[in-house]
């Protein structure tokens, strides 16, 4: 469902901005602006929620009111620097141009998605490869050391930041899942990002099967995918039950075939958090973690 | 990978001497033959020899204990073999006071390991699963507060369980996500073929889909972290040793090379003693003393060339040579296939297995044709078996 846009004009009149804040996109029921502050550049994020009318429309509203919340809090707990911080402007709800919005800071971070990195010559080196996993895996401890299963981290979810101190950032919490407590997606359905979604997730049970593991699935594919320069159960065009499957069934090549460039155990790394099975990947963070240090 | 005795009835001087010659390092002992003081005085004897000495609990039997055959030895003298009512063990509510009974019994024993108890599960998706699960769970947390010593949960099942294919799989993807796993596991793989004392005789844990089940335990819990320790496991040990076993235990009859939950029941009628056996690593079996002088003389390379062969060489030796034979043989046999590089090593034994294959045919066109087809069967489980494990494993 396309949402309304706010223009900019609206956003600054209604937050009472200095200046005109800039677009610079919409994805769900988000748009993001970016803002100077005196604390520095900030990204706006304008969450659409839906008017109040009937019981469905009330309840998506408080639906997505609550999920907002939740994610920004979970922001707030989650103290990591592969991890998107929330900046200055507090949430609150906002009437803009006719609509509500539930609007709050996070920090703006320069630089493009991992996207950009897919199918690019020359591929990304050993060095990129393990700066982004390793990234990767300190967010994952973080996440499930709070409780919190990530469940999209993908390409287009890790800014290349070009910062020393924190290379490569993880942008979104919007569909992390709270062990133990209330998710906060939208209904708790399965997850939407269909390309980096584990097996498991993909089970009607997946509840039951969802802990870190379905994060490191996920972390592993990413570098997969960044290094092999493609997705190795997808195909264009095709239907998404076809891609379903072969993410259930196929078993990717081993990464080291793809790049014999790289170090065999690295690789081997990457393709057990590939693994079809949870039991069959890394059980403990901290095993992945003693496996990079042997590799480096 | 190390070899382990599995004490059973009768072990006289076997176990001491299996340490004092190295061919076995540990040993997993049996409350069921022993009384309280006789088991102080066994563990204390094994101690000073160096040994790793367990005692599995046996808990699992404990079913049996109002059974009207049940055959339970010496396990009703212990004062933790009693299990509560199940519905307290589906609550999960008991199950930590049935742990620390367990548990204070090995820390007052002085024994530096422990395995902890469990029930058995009789089939993937039972309510069994769930209750061992929670048995499972509660282990480390209650070894902490009974003096933190590392800890085995008993994980025991039946072939069936087994069968289950991926019911059974979906065990470990629960398993090894526990919050405060133990330091290990000691595993027990039911056969349905308990009174099956017929050693050539397949049994139905020779099954591929039952070996490959066996490894897949050992691989996902091994590459987990943990310690995986195998009882009553015999001729699959190389297999179980590939796939990043810790150690199996075995002992010298043939409940003590395959488990089954039924050996706790009384068996009616009687039964022959069985029948002196070599084990040959490059026949990959058991056979009886007078084949071993036959086949050599028709295949000297049928024999393992180990310092026990000598006593095979005139006259049927004695049980307890005929264990501390066994237990020679395994350990050298094991020795080959335990490098830590799995696929290499389920290679190298496929190869063995095909060796092992071929001398039998040989042995059959020379006349010898008695026992060939069970055991080139039970050679070509074993050789599936690798197969079937390598795509549960997702292994090449």
């Amino acid at each position: 469902m396309p949402i309304p846009v706010p223009s900019v004009e609206g956003v600054q009149a209604a937050l009472g901005l200095p200046e005109q804040p800039e677009h610079i996109g919409t994805g769900g029921f988000k748009a993001v602006y970016r803002m100077d502050t005196p604390y520095g550049p900030e990204a706006i994020k304008a969450v659409y929620v839906p008017p109040t009318g009937g019981e469905d429309e009330d309840a998506l509203r408080d639906q997505l009111i609550a999920r907002a919340e939740r994610e920004i809090d979970a922001l707030g707990r989650c103290e990591s620097p592969c991890l998107v911080k929330l900046g200055s402007l507090p949430p609150q709800l906002y009437s803009i141009e006719g609509h509500d919005y539930l609007v709050y800071g996070e920090e703006f971070l320069p630089g493009e998605s991992l996207d950009g990195w897919i199918g690019r010559d020359p591929k990304p080196s050993y060095d990129q490869l393990l700066a982004v996993f390793r990234s990767l895996i300190d967010l994952i401890r973080t996440l499930s050391g709070s409780g919190f299963v990530h469940r999209d981290i993908k390409p287009a979810n890790v800014m290349d930041t070009g910062l020393k101190e924190r290379p490569y950032v993880v942008l979104d919490l919007g569909i992390a899942f709270k062990m133990h407590g209330t998710e906060l997606t939208q209904g708790g359905g399965p997850p939407r990002t269909l390309l980096y979604t584990a097996p498991e997730l993909l089970k009607p049970n997946y509840k039951d099967a969802m802990d870190f593991r379905c994060d490191l699935y996920a972390a592993g594919l990413t570098v997969y995918v960044l290094a092999a320069g493609h997705h190795p159960f997808a195909q264009d065009p095709e239907h998404e039950y076809a891609t379903a499957y072969r993410i259930m069934v196929q078993r990717p090549p081993a990464l080291v075939e793809l790049r014999s460039d790289l170090p065999p155990a690295f690789c081997a790394i990457i393709d057990r958090c590939i693994r079809k099975r949870q039991a069959l990947r890394y059980a403990r963070i901290d095993l992945v973690e003693d496996a990079l240090q042997e590799v480096m | 990978m190390r070899i382990f005795a599995q004490q059973g009835y009768g072990p006289k001087d076997k176990l001491t001497r299996g340490l004092a010659d190295g061919v076995i390092t540990g040993a997993v002992l049996s409350p069921r033959y022993d009384k309280r003081d006789r088991m102080q005085e066994r563990i204390a004897e094994l101690v000073a020899l160096d040994a790793q000495v367990l005692m599995d609990p046996e808990l699992y039997a404990a079913r049996y204990l109002s059974h009207a055959t049940s055959n339970l030895g010496n396990l009703e003298t212990w004062d933790y073999f009693q299990l509560p009512r199940r519905s307290a063990l589906i609550s999960g509510a008991a199950i930590p006071g049935v742990i620390q009974e367990a548990l204070d019994t090995q820390a007052s024993l002085g024994l530096q390991q422990w395995i902890a108890p469990n029930v058995y599960i009789e089939a993937a998706d039972s309510i069994e699963t769930a209750i061992a699960l929670n048995f499972i769970n509660a282990t480390k947390q209650v070894a902490v507060s009974c003096g933190d010593k590392p800890v085995f949960a008993t994980l025991a099942l039946s072939r069936e369980a087994v069968m289950a294919g991926s019911g059974f799989q979906d065990i470990f993807d629960a398993l090894t996500a526990v919050d405060l796993p133990p330091d290990g596991y000691y595993i027990l793989m039911g056969s349905e073929d308990g009174r099956n004392n017929g050693v050539q005789q397949r049994s139905d844990i020779n099954h591929p889909q039952v070996i490959a089940g066996w490894m897949y335990m050992n691989y996902v819990l091994s590459i987990s972290g943990a310690r995986v320790l195998n009882g009553c496991c015999h001729l699959l040990s190389p297999l179980l040793g590939a796939c990043g076993a810790e150690a199996s235990a075995s002992g010298w009859f043939s409940g003590l090379r395959k488990f089954s939950i039924s050996r706790y029941i009384r068996e009616t009628g009687g039964g022959r003693p069985p029948t002196i056996r070599y084990l040959s690593n490059p026949l990959l079996a058991r056979i009886r003393q007078a084949d071993y002088i036959a086949f050599k003389a028709e295949l000297p390379q049928i024999a393992n060339g180990l310092g026990h062969d000598a006593v095979y060489a005139s006259e049927e030796p004695s049980r307890t040579v005929e264990a501390l034979q066994s237990w020679e043989a395994l350990s050298d046999l094991c020795s080959d296939y335990s490098s830590g590089n799995v696929d290499g090593d389920l290679n190298a034994f496929a190869a063995h297995i095909q060796q092992a294959i071929q001398l039998w045919t040989r042995l059959q066109a020379a006349g010898f044709g008695q026992e060939v087809e069970p055991n080139i069967e039970r050679l070509e489980a074993m050789r599936d078996a690798i197969g079937i494990f390598r795509e549960w494993a997702e292994i090449a």
